[in-house]
């Protein structure tokens, strides 16, 4: 199954890994956009792109306990640790 | 689950068996169906547009519910559907699957895609799948006045042209821009209004309908002169045209080639859905070409996977995506920048462990405890079978039994101690609805707002530990109001592991209302009895379910949900909520109720009754219950709430002991499921399944009551001076 493996997304070009922080690594507040999307799963990277949580999306992380929530675009989503190492984050500079 | 997948998109399955059965009034009318995610209104637009006569069934050979209703625009008439939430044409629920397949096998005029406007970016890609799929779409902008507060701004009318398909802008929870949906419906039938000079044909002004000649079909419509294919039916707009790069163009113009059979959907998207690897569409499409080109089709689709470093689903998206973030961009103003809002401080609060815990408890304070048991449990119920009943209904009833039936035995079926009336409708009517309905009212109010979703994030680490993720906190609150309606709802859960395991707990360890108002209300006044009932099962919950997440195998669950912005319900959603749940639990339980009192007078009259309690008792009193408390458990055979409602019965006529009560109710909450749970535990998880959970529970709910006997008996013998 090609699916099974385990991919780095964001790089259409078939380039290096995007440099990207794992959203669960992240302080609370922190602000930035979706580098990609690392998950081995077709049906839970479905789900997150149907949250649009899509590379190049704005995202700030609100809260680490009990559960990670965060604010995409207009959206805020609630995910466990595991999805929130899933998605990878450019932290803006600030 | 879903057993008709051959059928979807193929052309040979309409009008067939796989066909949906619609209400025989709504046969042959225009079909305008709404689709969109969950929570942007849907049902409140449908509403609006149906008024009352509205059908909810399940779909065929599945458990999800659809809703169907008429709509009556200027004499002309329309059937409308309430679609399940969808997020994408390519399925994962059965929602979804079941929404996918309203579209494309019913032949809708319409399509109504209906989106929240502060999500317009996320809900695109939907909208473009139908505009892709061929489908006449039209697009709903919902949710504008909280767009508009968050300072969003939007050009819709930019929208409409660059999309090539009418938009219009509404917030249905007010009834603003409803009138422009219902020109929007009405054009799509008949197209007359649209080209009509000096607003003649408007449909909404009296008469206009009949003057210019609307009101029958399109094709017969003079004025129609192919308006309504400009109108509704997307343009091959340019847009669709640009949004896949090169490469995957290629591979879905080569796959499409090869496709030979007739499809409903157009040779594109079927092969668009193939490359994403569509499992139905597949099989479809196995079944309709020749082996031989199936195999070549095969082949093509695992080269197009190959060549890319990404899944096809996630490059198809980042596409779709690519291809509107220019429409977005120049539609769609963002505010700089606002401080938090009320309501986002208030959510924050509820998400708080700190805060959000209290806060929980607080809800459960006023909103179970004081509202479900005090108020409902108490005032109501002890007004409806004081007054209502005791005073006012079977006085006089009784006389006229007795006077027009002269044989005791079949008044007995009637007003005797377990009559139809006096047990049957008693129990249902004055009992177990003043409860259930104070319930789903509660649970009405907590579901429009939006705290659950908040709720679930706050649990999901605890349901971790018992093989759950936190979305299943949703089927566990609903089962403190009816297991066998929570026991359906377990389906929202991803995985047959943790269905099973929340199946297992509603029927181990979670009261339904009817039973815990009963049994709060008994309990009421006796801290001692209630906090450990409350303890033993709580327990008991927490104990069997980490036990069943070791031993039953699979992998761990996952946690992701969205969190819908907490607003104020609306109150008319609220109580059209609460009566359909109502009238959903009435016509479930009522026939029960008057069957079991039916049984148990034929029961009694033959002997079989007292032989089962007589089987029963040495039982019971293992447990220090007297041996009336027999017939209580009896009951609960036939629905728990009936056995709590006969233990309320038993209580008050003061013949049992603080202790006895703990004992009975800790006993009761985790005895056998009702005969209504168990029948849904056999379809939903199978017989295996269902039988193995009774077997444990049965003997378990014993021993659980037998252990507390013993343990409170050894403690107060050692307390005693």
């Amino acid at each position: 199954m090609r699916n099974r493996r385990r991919f780095r997304h964001g790089n259409p070009a078939g380039g290096p890994a995007p440099a990207g922080v794992r959203l669960a690594d992240l302080p609370e507040g922190t602000a930035g956009h979706v580098a990609a999307l690392v998950t081995r799963e077709p049906e839970r990277l479905q789900k997150l792109m149907a949250f649009g949580i899509l590379p190049g999306m704005p995202i700030t992380l609100l809260q680490r306990r009990p559960a990670f929530v965060f604010q995409v675009g207009q959206t805020q989503v609630a995910v466990d640790e595991r999805i929130a190492a899933d998605i990878l984050v450019t932290p803006s500079p600030d | 689950m879903f057993r008709r997948a051959d059928s979807l998109l193929s052309s040979a399955g309409h009008g067939g068996s796989a066909r949906p059965r619609a209400p025989r009034a709504l046969h042959g009318l225009p079909k305008v169906v709404i689709v969109g995610n969950p929570n942007v209104g849907k049902s409140v637009i449908f509403n609006y547009l149906t008024g009352a006569y509205v059908t909810v069934s399940n779909y065929p050979g599945t458990t999800v519910e659809v809703s169907r209703g008429k709509c009556r625009i200027s004499g002309v008439e329309f059937e409308v559907v309430d679609t399940p939430g969808m997020y994408s044409l390519l399925p994962i629920t059965e929602e979804e699957r079941v929404a996918r397949h309203i579209l494309l096998s019913e032949h809708p005029e319409l399509v109504l895609h209906v989106v929240d406007a502060r999500n317009l970016d996320r809900m695109l890609p939907l909208t473009l799948q139908l505009i892709e799929a061929g489908l006449p779409v039209a697009l709903v902008v919902n949710v504008l006045d909280e767009a508009e507060r968050a300072g969003i701004a939007l050009d819709l009318g930019g929208l409409s042209a660059r999309l090539g398909i009418p938009v219009v802008g509404t917030v249905a929870a007010t009834g603003r821009g409803m009138k422009d949906l219902l020109r929007l419906v009405y054009a799509g039938r008949c197209p007359a209004q649209a080209a009509c000079p000096a607003g003649q044909g408007d449909p909404l002004t009296a008469a206009a309908g009949r003057k210019s000649g609307c009101g029958r079909r399109c094709s017969t419509c003079p004025h129609a002169a192919g308006v309504a294919e400009g109108l509704v039916r997307p343009q091959p707009s340019r847009l669709s045209e640009q949004v896949y790069r090169p490469a995957l163009k290629e591979w879905i113009a080569q796959v499409a080639a090869s496709l030979k059979a007739d499809y409903r959907l157009s040779r594109r998207a079927i092969a668009l859905l193939l490359l994403q690897g569509d499992h139905e569409v597949a099989e479809l499409v196995r079944k309709s070409e020749p082996p031989q080109s199936w195999r070549a089709i095969q082949g093509m689709l695992k080269r197009a996977s190959d060549a890319f470093a990404e899944p096809l689903p996630y490059v198809v998206a980042l596409d779709r995506q690519a291809a509107l973030r220019p429409v977005v961009s120049a539609v769609m103003r963002l505010p700089t920048s606002t401080g938090p809002t009320l309501a986002d401080r208030l959510s924050a609060l509820t998400m708080r462990p700190l805060t959000g815990i209290p806060l929980l408890l607080l809800v459960l304070y006023f909103g179970l405890y004081q509202f479900v048991g005090v108020f409902g449990a108490g005032t109501v119920v002890d007004f409806l079978e004081e007054v209502v009943f005791g005073r006012y209904l079977l006085p006089p009833v009784s006389v006229l039994v007795r006077h027009l039936i002269p044989w005791p035995v079949w008044q007995d079926l009637v007003i005797g101690e377990y009559g139809l009336l006096t047990l049957g409708v008693r129990y249902a009517v004055a009992i177990i609805l003043p409860i259930v309905g104070t319930f789903f009212l509660f649970f009405s109010v907590a579901e429009d707002s939006g705290y659950f979703p908040r709720l679930a994030m706050l649990v999901d680490k605890v349901f971790k530990r018992l093989g759950l993720n936190g979305r299943a906190v949703i089927p566990m609150v609903l089962g403190f109001g009816c297991d066998t309606m929570a026991t359906m709802t377990t389906r929202i859960l991803e995985t047959r592991r943790e269905r099973l395991i929340a199946t297992f707990l509603l029927a181990l360890a979670v009261p339904c209302s009817a039973q815990l108002g009963v049994i709060l209300s008994l309990l009421a006044g006796k801290p001692l009895a209630m906090a450990v009932w409350a303890g033993v099962v709580l327990g008991v919950f927490l104990l069997v379910g980490w036990l069943t997440a070791r031993l039953l195998p699979g992998s761990e669950p996952s946690f992701y949900m969205e969190l819908p912005p907490l607003r104020l319900p609306k109150l008319s959603n609220v109580l059209a909520k609460t009566w359909a749940r109502m009238k959903w639990y009435f016509l479930e339980v009522f026939p029960i109720f008057l069957l079991a009192s039916a049984l148990i007078w034929l029961g009694r009259l033959t002997g079989l009754f007292g032989w089962l309690v007589g089987l029963l008792a040495p039982v019971v009193q293992a447990l220090g219950l007297p041996r009336d408390t027999a017939v209580v458990f009896l009951f609960g055979f036939f629905r728990r709430d009936y056995g709590a409602a006969g233990l309320f019965d038993l209580a008050r006529s003061g013949g049992l002991t603080v202790q006895q009560l703990a004992v009975a109710a800790v006993t009761l909450t985790i005895f056998i499921p009702c005969i209504a749970q168990f029948s849904v535990m056999l379809k939903e998880r199978g017989v295996k399944a269902a039988l193995a959970m009774a077997g444990f529970i049965f003997p378990f709910a014993f021993l659980v009551g037998y252990t507390v006997n013993w343990v409170w008996t050894a403690v107060a013998a050692l307390l005693a001076p």
